[in-house]
């Protein structure tokens, strides 16, 4: 079953791909790692930050691998590079 | 800010205030989660605190932490775990332009997937 989320870009992530969002139909269940995967088949230049993002899905940070994650439509995911608050 | 002033001055029992004031200068974008659970883990760790104001405010790029507590132990080491989780967890990004076109991301050694360089 497949849904539409909405992705936001932050940082360099936003510079490679180019956006600050998009809305992407995706799987409803999958791992984080596939989810990273689909972004990275949209926007090839992504993977040049493959090893220091995490994803935020609906606001949670979870890193890239085996994570499962269950998406509903209208879910948020962002990739989320370096933080450099403060 | 109105923060700050109950801070300083609604605290009878307070023997010690710990401010900790910094600025730099960034553009980013803000997710704000940050000040329920910075307070939750504060009031779990420290029971002694009484007061917890942190502010980071991207037009003035300032961030104020302001703890008070009976005494200045718990309020340091409130503050310094405060700016520790602020810098490993909250959704901002500052980009520091240089000249020669050159810029580049900061990147926080607190945050847990900043890369090896």
């Amino acid at each position: 079953m497949t849904i539409e989320v909405s992705v936001f870009y932050f940082a360099k992530s936003a510079e490679l791909t180019g956006l600050k969002s998009e809305t992407i139909r995706v799987a409803s269940e999958l791992t984080t790692v596939e989810l990273w995967q689909d972004l990275v088949s949209r926007h090839p230049r992504l993977s040049a930050v493959r090893d220091s993002v995490v994803l935020a899905v609906r606001q949670e940070y979870l890193a890239l691998g085996d994570v499962r994650v269950s998406l509903r439509d209208g879910d948020e995911v962002a990739v989320i590079p370096p933080l450099s608050g403060g | 800010p109105a923060e700050i002033y109950l801070v300083t001055h609604d605290n009878p029992s307070s023997g010690a205030i710990s401010i900790f004031i910094f600025e730099n200068n960034f553009e980013g974008k803000k997710v704000v989660q940050l000040e329920h659970e910075i307070y939750t883990d504060i009031r779990a760790r420290w029971p002694t605190v009484r007061h917890i104001c942190v502010r980071h405010r991207l037009e003035r790029a300032r961030v104020i932490i302001g703890i008070s507590s009976p005494h200045r132990g718990n309020a340091l080491e409130a503050v310094q775990f405060c700016i520790d989780t602020l810098k490993a967890t909250v959704s901002i990004w500052k980009k520091k332009v240089y000249e020669a076109d050159e810029s580049c991301w900061k990147e926080n050694n607190e945050c847990q997937w900043t890369g090896q360089s």
